[in-house]
This record gives structure tokens, sequence and C-alpha cells, in this order.
């Protein structure tokens, strides 16, 4: 069997530079072989570690999304609360003549609130981390965890969002309810968004991760056979094979404007 | 802990979407922050993209400095089947490359992408081809 491979200096320093413990060192083009097949397979089963945590954490940003999303429709039914109870209290002797719904707006408020707690608690028995309760998920995009990616959440707690007492047995102590809300719907919004922002990084590595392991396999595969072919045979048939529309940049627009900024004159 | 980056007179540094050019003295610079950083001569334009691996390299440098670097993967994916397929010894640097891309580490994957044009480099000299017209 012929190895096939062609053993450049740039290869031997790359494979003298691999951690991967191989009995070949790459002098000759067969231990060079061995030795690919050794990083490949490593690399394989680190990416394919990368991918499970990510599956777990995709799970965890999932589920907070769709929590902070519930959180939000709580607090606007809190808010709606206290707009009834406002506009009820506007109208002359309002708050006497409304007095009972009123007083079942405040109930309703208090409602809502323990509401809140409890759709926060619920997560906590489905997911390890609750966002929600101001957690942090810190996602690893390599095994070793030397580069990660922290979601740091946001208590959503009705203490945590010092919410005061609900009083509406005036105009100012329901606005003071609704200043509230407004602050606790801009908090889960803001977790919201970096929920979603999250859940796209993950979601574009999770594809590249995959598409990157298949790849790897092939490779394995084709190591792993016989060949009677030869590198130095294969390369001209790569330089004059067309890669890509002869019309088509690879660059987008803004890419290309920047490259061309930085174009030595 | 920040960059710290020496800039020869008159020498362009990308930071982000901006481009600095040094005036007519040494500059040292201490760069903090996660923003894209790219030397002048790191840069490859689309035109000097001569060679399969040297296209690799490109659009590594057009992911680093892309919004949404995923427009960029599928043309990425195409050339890297090719060039596997034809030199399998490239999936040594690729699973180099491809591992820095996952962790957005994409200075280091441009670091090894340049590895990867050496090899590609003396793969052309042993198969006789001139790559004089191939700028480095």
């Amino acid at each position: 069997m012929t190895s096939g491979i062609f053993l450049s200096t740039s290869l031997n320093r790359a494979l003298s530079k691999s951690t991967v413990s191989t009995t070949a060192d790459g002098t000759s083009p067969l231990e060079a072989r061995t030795a690919i097949l050794g990083i490949i397979k490593q690399s394989r089963r680190e990416f394919l570690e990368v991918l499970q945590g990510f599956d777990g954490d995709l799970e965890v940003l999932e589920v907070a999304l769709n929590d902070t999303q519930d959180v939000i429709a709580i607090l606007e039914e809190a808010g709606g609360l206290t707009i009834r109870a406002r506009n009820m209290g506007q109208h002359q002797d309002g708050f006497e003549q409304f007095k009972e719904q009123i007083q079942d707006a405040e109930n309703g408020f208090l409602k809502t609130l323990m509401k809140l707690d409890q759709r926060i608690d619920l997560s906590t028995n489905s997911v390890p981390v609750n966002l929600l309760k101001g957690e942090a998920l810190v996602i690893k995009f390599d095994p070793a965890g030397r580069s990660t990616l922290t979601t740091q959440g946001i208590s959503l707690t009705a203490e945590s969002l010092g919410f005061r007492r609900p009083d509406f047995s005036s105009l100012h102590s329901i606005q003071n309810s609704r200043i509230d809300v407004a602050n606790a719907i801009d908090l889960a919004v803001t977790l919201r968004h970096m929920i979603s922002s999250d859940i796209s990084t993950i979601k574009t590595r999770r594809e590249f991760c995959e598409v990157a392991l298949s790849f790897l396999s092939q490779a394995q595969d084709s190591l792993g056979k016989p060949t009677s072919f030869s590198e130095t045979e294969s390369i001209p048939d790569l330089l004059s094979a067309k890669i890509f529309a002869d019309d088509e940049t690879m660059a987008a627009e803004g890419q290309m404007h920047l490259l061309h900024k930085l174009k030595t004159q | 802990m920040a960059l710290i980056i020496d800039l020869k007179p008159e020498e362009k540094i990308l930071i982000g979407s901006a481009v600095l050019t040094n005036d007519k003295q040494r500059t040292r610079l201490h760069i903090s922050g996660d923003t894209p950083i790219l030397r002048e001569k790191d840069v490859m334009q689309e035109d000097e993209a001569t060679t399969p691996c040297r296209k690799v390299y490109f659009l590594i440098q057009c992911m680093y400095l892309a919004r949404s670097p995923r427009e960029y993967h599928p043309k990425y994916f195409e050339l890297l089947k090719m060039i596997q397929s034809a030199i399998p010894s490239t999936s040594v640097f690729f699973s180099r490359i491809n591992s820095n891309i996952v962790q957005g580490q994409y200075y280091k994957a441009l670091r090894d992408a340049r590895d990867l044009i050496s090899h590609e480099d003396e793969l052309l000299e042993a198969s006789g081809i001139s790559i004089s017209s191939t700028p480095k």
C-alpha cells in the first residue's frame, strides 16, 4: 500500500505540534498517514463532545426563551389590571363608585405576581440552569472549556424585580404599580433578546460543527483505505477544477468594502 | 489582557469596521475587547486568492469580518470538500481551522490557514507547478 500523502515541512510541523499520541512521528509518508488518522479521530471525539454539550445548552436556552415569553405575558396581564383600575379611578368618585372592581383588580394583580413566581419555579424542575432566576449558563466551544460563551440570566421573580406591594387606593399608588410592571417588562425583554442572540450563535456553531464532523468522517474513511493515488498527481486537477461560478465573488459587499479600504496604495 | 500591536509608519490596521492608518512614526496600540483586528500584512484581497487554499484563507477572513459569518459557510465547505478529496493530508489543517472557527477564534483559524497555504505551496512546487504568480 502506498501512502499517497505528500509530506511537506508544513505538514510535518503540524503533526509534531499535535497533542495526539501516535506511534508514528510523521517522518515517512506511511507514518504520517497513521499520525493524521490519529489526529482526525481525536478531532472527531472533540467535535462530538462539543456537539453533545450544544444539545443540552440549547435545551436550557429554548426553555428559558419560552419561559421569558410566558413571563412577559403574565407581566402584561398585571399591567392590564393597573390600567383597568386607573381608568375606573379616573372617573369622578371612581374610587367610591368602583370600589369592589378596583379591589378585585388589586387582588388580581397580587395573584399575577404569585403566578409569575410559580412560572419561574416551573423551569427549575426541567432544566439544570434557570436563567430566569439569575443563574448563568456557560456554553463550551471546546472540550477543555478554554473558549466559552456565558449567558447571564436575570432574576425575574417578583421580589428580584422590586415589585412594591400593590395598593390601588389612589391614582398615584396605581401608577407606582404600573411603573413596576413597565420596568419588569423591560428586564424580561432584555433577557429575551440575550437568549435569542445566544440561541442563534449556538445554532450556527452547531450546524458548522456537524458539517465539519462529517468531513472528518470522510477524511478518516478515505485515509483508512489502501490507495494508489498521489497528492502530487491530484493537485493539478484541483487547480483546474471550477470551484465557483466565474462571475461569482466570494466576499459580500460589506466585507469587500472593508478589504478595499485596506488595499495598499 | 490588552492586545499590543506595533505599527510601522503608514501601516494600516483594521479594527472592527474601521481602518486606521498610522502616521509617519512607529506607534504602539493597546487594544482591549472582542472585535476583528487585521493587520495590512495579513490581509488577502480577493484577486490574490488564486489557489484553492488561498480561497480558504480569504473566506475565513470574510467570516472574521462579517457580522453573520454563517453566510460564508456553504462556500467554505464546498471548497473544503474539493480540497480534502484531492489532498487528504489537508484534513490535519482543516481539523484545526474548524475547531478554531467553532470557538469563534478566527484570528487563530487564519494562522492555521497560512500553514495550509504553505502545505499547498510545497505540494505545487513538488508537482512542478509554478506558484510565482500566486501571492502569499
